[in-house]
C-alpha cells in the first residue's frame, strides 16, 4: 500500500520507489517513535505520505536532463513531456496525469481517500489538519477532477451557479 | 459537466463517502443536477481508485534490505532501561531468555527432524536430538545462555504459554523448565549444521535486532539443512507474495496492536516470514525487528494464521 500510495502521489515508477524506499527508511528508522496512541497504519501512511511529497520537492528542484530552452520555465514540461498535461487528459484519461493537475495537498487527500480508503478523521490524523480542511481539500480535488476528466478547464470559481 | 456551485462540490463529494449529514443527504438527493455530479465524482474516484501495478518480488526485497540496513549501520544505540519502562512490548525480565525459549521451540524439534531423518549425528547427540554447536552458533548463542541462567524462572512464561500453543510439536513447558536455563548451553544445532558466519556486530545479543536478524538467520538456516520446506535457497522464508493474505492481516494485528486489515500490507513489509516444520505440523513464524525489541509471531494455521502466539523478545 506505501507504495501504491506513493505511485498514485508521485504519479512515476521511478520517483514511486524513490520515495518508498524514503518512506521504509523512515519507518525502520522511527519505529521507536511510534507510541501506540494512533494506528499504525495511520503513522505509516503519515510517514509515506510525507516521504512522497519530499520526494515531489526534490524532483522541482532537481535539473531537467534533455530538455531544449524553448521549454524552459515550462512546468508540464518537466513532468509530462507535453506542453498541456490537459491535452494529454483529453485525449487519454489517465489517472496519473489527471493527478499530476492537483495541487500536492489536493492530490494526497484524494489519494488516502479514494486509493486507501480512509474515511476523514484517519485522512485528518495522517495529514494532521482539520477534519473540515479534509473534506473541503478532497472536494476541491475531485471537482478538479471531474472538470478534467471531462476536458473543462475552467475554474470552477469562475463558472456561473446554476443553482436558484 | 455538470454546473454546480462549488460550495456544492463539498456537500456532493461528503455525500458521496457517506460523511453527509441527513439533511444534507436529502438536499443531494433532491437535485438531479447535484446527482449527477455525484455521478462525475464518482467517476474521478474510481479512477483514483485504480490499483496500481504491484511491484516485483525483487523490488520488495531490495527496499526492504536498503531499508533495514539503513537501521542497522544508523549506529544509534538504544538506552534500553530508559526503552524498557516506556515501550508497550517491554515486560521486566523476560529479556534474551524469551527469546532463547523461543529459539528452542522452533528450533529443538526441527533439530529432532534432522536428526529422525538420518542426518549424521553421533549417538549422544541422537539421544538428545541435538549435537555440539559450531563456533558460529555458539557465539550467537551464548550472551542468550547467559541472560537465561539468571532470568529464566521469570522468563520463561511468555514464552511457554506459546510453546503450549503450538499444540504437537514443541516442547512442553514442563519439558522446557526441566531442562533448566543451564541446559540451555547444549541445545545448540547439530555440528553438519552449517552456519553461514554471523557478521561481528550483530554477535551481542543484547541487540535486539541483531536477535530478531539471528531467529531469521537460524529459520534459514535449518531450511539449508532440510528441516523447513521450500525449494529456493533462502531457506524456509516466505516472500510476501507467499504469505496468504489472511496470515497477514492476522499477523498484522498480532504484531502491531492496534492495527487493522488494512495493515496487512505493512506487516508483510516489515516482518520476516518463513515456514517451520515441528514434527510434521507446518507453522508460519514472523518476525519484526523494532528500534530496541523484536517481536516474533507463531502461527499453527498456515492457510488462515488464526491461531498466533506472540513472543515478545525484550532485552
Amino acid at each position: 500500500m506505501i507504495y501504491s500510495i506513493c505511485r498514485r502521489i508521485t504519479g512515476n515508477d521511478a520517483d514511486a520507489l524513490d520515495a518508498t524506499q524514503e518512506a521504509l527508511i523512515s519507518i525502520v528508522k522511527g519505529l521507536h517513535k511510534f507510541d501506540g496512541r494512533a494506528k499504525f497504519s495511520t503513522w505509516a501512511y503519515r510517514v509515506a505520505t510525507n516521504a512522497c511529497l519530499d520526494e515531489m520537492r526534490r524532483r522541482s528542484r532537481r535539473p531537467l536532463p534533455g530538455l531544449v530552452d524553448e521549454h524552459a520555465g515550462d512546468p508540464f514540461v518537466a513532468s509530462s513531456q507535453s506542453r498541456d498535461p490537459a491535452e494529454t487528459v483529453s485525449a487519454k484519461v489517465d489517472v496519473d496525469s489527471a493527478l499530476e493537475l492537483l495541487p500536492e495537498e489536493f492530490r494526497a487527500a484524494v489519494v488516502l481517500r479514494d486509493l486507501v480508503g480512509l474515511d476523514y478523521a484517519e485522512i485528518a490524523e495522517v495529514l494532521e489538519i482539520a477534519p473540515g480542511t479534509v473534506r473541503s481539500r478532497i472536494a476541491r480535488g475531485r471537482s478538479r477532477m471531474a472538470d478534467i476528466i471531462s476536458g473543462n478547464q475552467t475554474p470552477p470559481s469562475d463558472r456561473q451557479n446554476s443553482q436558484p | 459537466m455538470t454546473d454546480v456551485f462549488p460550495s456544492d462540490d463539498e456537500l456532493v463529494s461528503s455525500y458521496l463517502d457517506g460523511e453527509a449529514t441527513p439533511s444534507e443527504i436529502e438536499r443531494v438527493e433532491s437535485s438531479p443536477q447535484l446527482m449527477a455530479r455525484v455521478a462525475e465524482f464518482r467517476r474521478s474516484a474510481s479512477l483514483v481508485a485504480t490499483p496500481v501495478a504491484p511491484l516485483a518480488s525483487l523490488d520488495i526485497d531490495g527496499l526492504i534490505e536498503s531499508a533495514l540496513d539503513s537501521s542497522h549501520t544508523s549506529g544509534n544505540v538504544v538506552d534500553l532501561a530508559a526503552a524498557t519502562q516506556t515501550r508497550w512490548w517491554h515486560q521486566p525480565r523476560v529479556l534474551a531468555a524469551a527469546a532463547a525459549v523461543a529459539l528452542l521451540a522452533l528450533a529443538v524439534p526441527a533439530l529432532r527432524i534432522i536428526s529422525e531423518s538420518g542426518s549424521e549425528m553421533d549417538s549422544a547427540a541422537v539421544e538428545t536430538g541435538l549435537a555440539a554447536p559450531t563456533t558460529a552458533a555458539a557465539a550467537a548463542f551464548a550472551p542468550l545462555n547467559d541472560d537465561s541462567s539468571t532470568s529464566a524462572g521469570d522468563s520463561g512464561t511468555n514464552a511457554t504459554e506459546s510453546a503450549d500453543s503450538i499444540e504437537s510439536g514443541a516442547p512442553t513447558a514442563t519439558t522446557m523448565e526441566a531442562q533448566g536455563a543451564a541446559d540451555f548451553a547444549h541445545q545448540l544445532p547439530p555440528a553438519d549444521l552449517a552456519f553461514d558466519p554471523l557478521p561481528e556486530e550483530l554477535l551481542p545479543t543484547t541487540d535486539l535486532i541483531s536477535l530478531g536478524t539471528q531467529v531469521s538467520s537460524l529459520l534459514s538456516e535449518f531450511h539449508r539443512a532440510g528441516a523447513v520446506p521450500g525449494d529456493d535457497q533462502d531457506g524456509g522464508r516466505l516472500y510476501p507474495d507467499q504469505v496468504p493474505p489472511a496470515c497477514a492481516q492476522q499477523m498484522a494485528e498480532v504484531l502491531f496492536p492496534g492495527s487493522s486489515a488494512a495493515d496487512a500490507d505493512l506487516s508483510l513489509v516489515l516482518a520476516d516470514y518463513a515456514t517451520v516444520v515441528v514434527d510434521g505440523d507446518e507453522f508460519i513464524v514472523a518476525v519484526v525487528q523494532f528500534e530496541d525489541a523484536a517481536s516474533l509471531a507463531v502461527a499453527a494455521d498456515t492457510a488462515t494464521c488464526s491461531t498466533v502466539e506472540l513472543l515478545e523478545i525484550v532485552p
